[in-house]
């Protein structure tokens, strides 16, 4: 068994796992089609309910849904980077990178929302942003500006769910001090 | 049709609902032993996904807990105070209310958390909103400290995942202006 080195949590590894846990595992390698399972998992794998839920916010809200795929990880990079979560910035990174971001657009969505295109794409970070930092001052006429851009009911309550799911990862990864996987780390070192 | 009054996102009703959404509410009731499920679950079930997500989550994670849910809306409460969030500060003191936790507690969640006691409690909420609040000031010593009352790992492990889930409500209820509904008349047309 794996500790993490400042809070010494139990990190469980796929030999370790068994039942509920190991099944979980398997469906996070299968359903994200990775070698490894991802250090987040195998920490808040030490409560088999925690781990269940986190899986199932994952799937619901950012595997499934009808928002592209690229969008929703180009959120959260954005939402992660804002909060200087360094575990998931680097996992929505790469996984931007893997879906074909350019280091452009990834340089405006960390740095300067403003310079993203096109309009759609950019307001819809921007709202989501808003939604994970600053929910409480949301206006009216923020929600009239990013219908404006032909948004539907389920794709705001969407958006909505990702910003949170954004925060919810981010309060996870920093609250744990979870390590930086390899692979992320090695495909960020190979940029 | 009616909306909520900020977002004006459309709910569904109870009545109107089918399938997967029917079936979520019909549990929620059940589960929460309330008539209603009240704006936020009709207005979350504009995506049928994200509502089954959240009312399961839910519903699982209290049924198969570790933790005791006294300890757990107390926790809800009092970061959902903390981060302003009305809606779900709202239930959440309903919730701990229901559960018998008395005023003299519930003031000192908002207004003075070093007066909390058991000692065990206090630790366990104070550490829990610093997950929630500030994660990224925690230090070595925040976590021998929560340990030092007992806390298992994998209770540890259980009160992140809350304080991540405390969030996550907070974020949702506040973005999409749930806050107001019990105070203003939802939209008709």
């Amino acid at each position: 068994m794996n500790y993490l080195p400042i809070n010494q949590l139990p990190m469980t590894g796929r030999k370790d796992a068994t039942g509920e846990v190991s099944e979980i595992f398997n469906d996070i390698r299968h359903t994200m089609d990775i070698p490894f399972i991802p250090n987040i998992f195998k920490t808040v794998a030490g409560s088999p309910q925690a781990l269940i839920g986190s899986w199932g916010l994952m799937q619901n809200v950012y595997l499934q849904g009808t928002l592209p795929m690229t969008l929703k990880a180009m959120i959260l990079y954005s939402i992660s980077t804002a909060h200087q979560c360094k575990y998931c910035s680097a996992v929505h990174e790469v996984t931007c990178q893997n879906l074909d971001v350019s280091e452009e657009i990834l340089e405006a969505l960390a740095q300067d929302h403003d310079r993203l295109t096109p309009i759609r794409v950019r307001e819809i970070v921007k709202f989501a942003v808003r939604c994970a930092d600053d929910p409480v001052n949301l206006t009216e006429a923020d929600y009239e500006h990013i219908r404006e851009q032909g948004i539907s009911n389920e794709e705001l309550i969407e958006i909505i769910a990702l910003a949170a799911l954004g925060n919810y990862f981010d309060t996870l990864a920093d609250a744990m001090k979870i390590d930086i996987d390899s692979v992320y780390a090695e495909a960020l070192n190979n940029k | 049709m009616r909306y909520l009054p900020i977002s004006k996102i459309p709910l569904v009703e109870e009545e109107d609902a089918i399938g997967e959404v029917a079936e979520t509410f019909d549990k929620f009731r059940s589960f929460m032993g309330v008539p209603s499920v009240g704006a936020a679950n009709m207005a979350l079930a504009n995506s049928p996904v994200v509502l089954t997500l959240t009312a399961d989550l839910f519903i699982r994670f209290l049924e198969q807990t570790i933790l005791p849910h006294p300890l757990l809306f107390m926790i809800h409460y009092t970061i959902s105070t903390t981060k302003n969030c009305v809606c779900c500060s709202a239930g959440f003191e309903r919730a701990c209310r229901s559960v018998g936790i008395d005023e003299k507690m519930l003031e000192a969640l908002i207004n003075n958390l070093d007066s909390v006691s058991p000692e065990r409690v206090r630790e366990i909420i104070q550490f829990t909103v610093k997950c929630a609040v500030e994660p990224l000031s925690l230090t070595e010593a925040d976590y021998d400290r929560v340990r030092d009352q007992g806390v298992s790992e994998q209770e540890l492990v259980e009160l992140i995942f809350w304080a991540g889930y405390a969030m996550l409500n907070d974020t949702v209820a506040d973005a999409a202006k749930w806050d107001d509904q019990e105070r203003q008349q939802l939209i008709e047309d």
